[in-house]
């Protein structure tokens, strides 16, 4: 019970723990920043990570992926990547780098944040791939966190507790009064330069999920709110973490209700918190409680808050589980970076913000296609205005994929925007597809439009699909002598015998039978 | 209480000798050369000198922070030259300038006082009961217990002071060694700060060497004075330092040496003549 309701991840899946995990680590080590002066190697720190990522995907371009080492590259180049140029950027601006009379630490600082971003960008300017993960690296996408990425940040995150416990002590007398450390023997530079790496790895690591936004606001935010309701450094680590937890699930839930972009949306929530903060600690209530006193309580309320909000929040707004898993079974067997993603963490609950993301931005049009048939099988008719907008798409696998959705969304609304597709449509792919649409949401018109598409497509592999459907809609098996590889002459008797069912039949179609030619894919 | 430095070493054994250290920051000019001092147990030292004349480095060098360039440093118990180690054989107590450390740390008085221990425990050990005691009596030695609580930042400028003072005792050093001590602190502050350096060294808990470039601080409290001068030391008792010849050459301007009644030097910058003088507001210089 105690422990449920301390972690209750288990109910918000992967995307939730990725960014609790991220925010406590980031939100300890952001207390070292405060203190030492450095907030803004933090974010250097990150756009160096970026740089990484963004030549290990131009490497992409020179590197086969067919070859083992290729291979391997290609999967975890990224990382490698990231974790190099961020402990890089740790050697180049680390507490222990210092200025000179023609350029102060803080000039370096700006001068690595802009000649980072600058050469990242145009590293990838040439691989939409590449531009798609940049972007992902400062907005962030956690909410698409894979079971391994989610295993990697988990282990990256407790190694680093791991050290940060054991030399806890060496790390703040290192960082505080590095000369007396070193006379009493304290090797102050070797601490100093664990504790970098530390932060290094942990920024190079998170970005890549949470963005580069929402990793500097974790650092920077919630220990700042910590050292305004403690007076102690014990307390105000406290206090930090756990605003971060609170602002992680409130972000996440803000995100869901408001359809907001999760990384802005943590980091509005956080920033609330630190006002609250910096307000409550100019108020009598430090006076009269003590800051420690508000501290303690401050961390004592915030578990229980944090489950209250997303337990209120997050089953109202979040698509249910089930129903992701149902649109996993569906959609396994495809490609497509988005649906492999949610195939490998099932259970995790994207928003529809972050589908819309994907057809907003994604130059990959199978990973376009994909998601709108994910958005299809999820049933939220929210979908509803990005189906229809996906209808202009340029990329015709797209728009098939649109009318697919359509049709599976079940929306009523449907009905006239597939009428028009068919209606103005030369493309008999795309006319099958919004025939096949119609049926779907129990419009007889559509098996019409089938039988028209026997006589009138030019495919062999159109009129297979017509055929199939037709024969599952008359229920009795039989396709009426009807050879899909033959064109219409070849035909003719066959299309004749369909004319006559249509004639007959027609009228008289329910439900039950406009439904079974999609029976086997519900199942 | 710790052991007097008596019982430890030899009265009057060299603590650390310097035999012709040249010293300087990498990539920065030679600051001091040919340096030979040697600061023995029992000693109180002061280093004396104008701004930026080294007198930090030198005390850098005796930290063994900062490596010679050329010369050898030579800890009793062990010897090291250019060859730079950390591990003194002499365990030095060091009170930096108070104003080295950030506020920003929110740290309380006890804590700061604790790290003294520091260099005593191992990487995964926490301070234990022992560490803790220590720690209050170091602050107890200062008079500070009161204060054990209250956030080091919040403390004025000679509890600070004392404070630090508490965290190199509680370190139970050889060699208490303090940067400009009493900079920035009212006489009170001044007087309580170096008070009781000067009973830890009369108690024999420790020899001391201190910089500062308050003269009549160095003339009250020190023995011996190390004068930091073009590049090079001279080293002699306060008497023979404290000589209006000696210091006009040192600061050039003239300086007024006074003996009091109990013994002690008052220095002061002579006053300047009243012909020639500045002259008063709205008035044209004669």
């Amino acid at each position: 019970m105690i422990v449920s309701l301390f972690f209750p991840f288990e109910h918000f899946g992967a995307a939730h723990l990725a960014t609790v995990l991220i925010g406590l680590v980031c939100a300890y080590l952001g207390t070292f920043l405060v203190m030492r002066r450095t907030v803004f190697v933090g974010i250097t720190i990150g756009e160096l990570a970026a740089l990484g990522i963004a030549v290990a995907f131009r490497s992409f371009t020179l590197v086969s992926d067919e070859t083992p080492v290729g291979h391997l590259w290609h999967e975890h180049g990224a990382v490698l990547g990231a974790l190099l140029f961020g402990i890089l950027g740790v050697a180049l601006f680390g507490h222990g780098s210092r200025g000179s009379v023609r350029m102060s630490p803080d000039a370096r600082l700006g001068v690595g944040y802009a000649a980072a971003a600058g050469f990242a960008l145009v590293l990838v300017s040439g691989t939409a791939q590449g531009l798609e993960e940049l972007k992902n690296v400062l907005a962030g996408s956690v909410l698409f966190v894979s079971d391994a990425r989610l295993g990697l940040i988990a282990i990256v995150m407790l190694v680093i507790s791991a050290v940060h416990v054991s030399f806890r002590k060496e790390f703040l007398f290192a960082s505080y009064d590095p000369d007396m450390a070193r006379t009493l023997g304290v090797p102050a530079r070797f601490y100093d330069a664990i504790l970098d790496l530390t932060i290094g790895v942990a920024i190079a690591v998170a970005i890549q999920s949470a963005g580069l936004l929402l990793v500097f606001g974790f650092l920077v935010l919630p220990a700042l709110a910590g050292f305004h309701l403690s007076g102690r450094l014990g307390g105000a680590s406290a206090v930090a973490v756990g605003v971060a937890l609170i602002g992680s699930t409130a972000g996440l839930s803000m995100s869901a209700a408001q359809d907001w972009p999760i990384g802005p949306a943590v980091i509005v929530g956080l920033f609330v918190v630190l006002m609250g903060a910096v307000i409550v600690s100019r108020t009598e209530v430090i006076a009269r409680w003590g800051r420690r006193g508000v501290g303690v309580a401050v961390v004592l309320c915030l578990p229980p808050l944090a489950v209250a909000f997303s337990s209120v929040v997050f089953e109202t707004h979040f698509f249910e589980p089930e129903r992701i898993h149902a649109g996993h079974e569906v959609v396994v067997g495809t490609g497509g970076d988005a649906v492999a993603r949610s195939r490998e963490a099932p259970g995790r609950m994207p928003s529809l913000s972050d589908y819309r993301r994907i057809l907003r931005t994604s130059s990959d049009p199978v990973e376009r296609a994909e998601t709108l048939a994910l958005l299809g099988r999820l049933g939220n008719d929210d979908a509803y205005p990005d189906l229809v907008a996906a209808l202009g798409d340029p990329d015709e696998s797209v728009r098939e994929a649109a009318v697919d959705a359509l049709g599976e969304l079940g929306d009523p609304r449907a009905v006239d925007q597939l009428r028009a597709v068919a209606a103005s449509t030369d493309d008999e792919t795309l006319l099958l597809h919004a025939a096949l649409a119609l049926v779907h949401l129990g419009e007889r018109e559509g098996a019409g439009l089938l039988v028209d598409l026997l006589q009138e497509s030019l495919f062999p592999f159109t009129r297979d699909e017509a055929l199939t459907a037709l024969v599952a809609i008359a229920g009795d098996a039989n396709a009426r002598g009807f050879d899909p590889d033959e064109d219409a002459d070849g035909n003719r008797d066959a299309i004749a015998r369909w004319r006559a069912w249509w004639s007959e039949a027609g009228p008289d179609l329910d439900g039950d039978a406009l439904a079974r030619p999609f029976e086997d894919r519900e199942e | 209480m710790s052991a007097a430095i008596s019982e430890r070493v030899p009265v009057s054994a060299p603590l650390i000798r310097c035999q012709g250290v040249s010293l300087g920051y990498p990539g920065g000019p030679e600051i001091l050369r040919g340096v030979d001092l040697d600061v023995r147990a029992g000693d109180f030292l002061a280093i004396l000198g104008p701004n930026g004349c080294g007198k930090t480095t030198l005390l850098r060098a005796i930290l063994g922070l900062l490596p010679p360039r050329a010369g050898m440093i030579t800890w009793f118990g062990g010897t090291r030259g250019v060859e730079y180690s950390t591990a003194l054989a002499v365990r030095p107590g060091y009170v930096p300038q108070r104003h080295a450390l950030s506020d920003l740390f929110p740290f309380s008085t006890f804590e700061v006082v604790l790290m003294g221990r520091f260099g005593r425990l191992g990487p995964f050990a926490r301070p234990d009961d022992e560490d803790r005691e220590k720690a209050l009596a170091s602050l107890r030695d200062v008079g500070l217990e009161e204060k054990a609580d209250a956030s080091f930042r919040d403390l004025s400028g000679g509890q600070k002071q004392r404070a630090l003072l508490a965290r190199a005792l509680c370190s139970d050093p050889h060699l208490l060694v303090l940067d400009e001590p009493t900079n920035d602190l009212d006489l009170s502050g001044e007087s309580s700060v170096m008070g009781l350096v000067s009973e830890m060294r009369r108690a024999g808990r420790c020899s001391v060497v201190f910089v500062s470039h308050l003269m009549h601080v160095v003339a009250s409290y020190a023995e011996r004075v190390a004068v930091v001068r073009d590049g090079g030391l001279e080293i002699g008792s306060v008497d023979a330092m404290f000589t209006e010849e000696r210091l006009r050459a040192l600061y050039g301007a003239d300086i007024t040496v006074l003996e009091l009644p109990d013994g002690r030097r008052l220095v002061a910058p002579s006053r300047p003549a009243a012909a020639g003088g500045v002259a008063p507001i709205g008035e044209a210089a004669p």
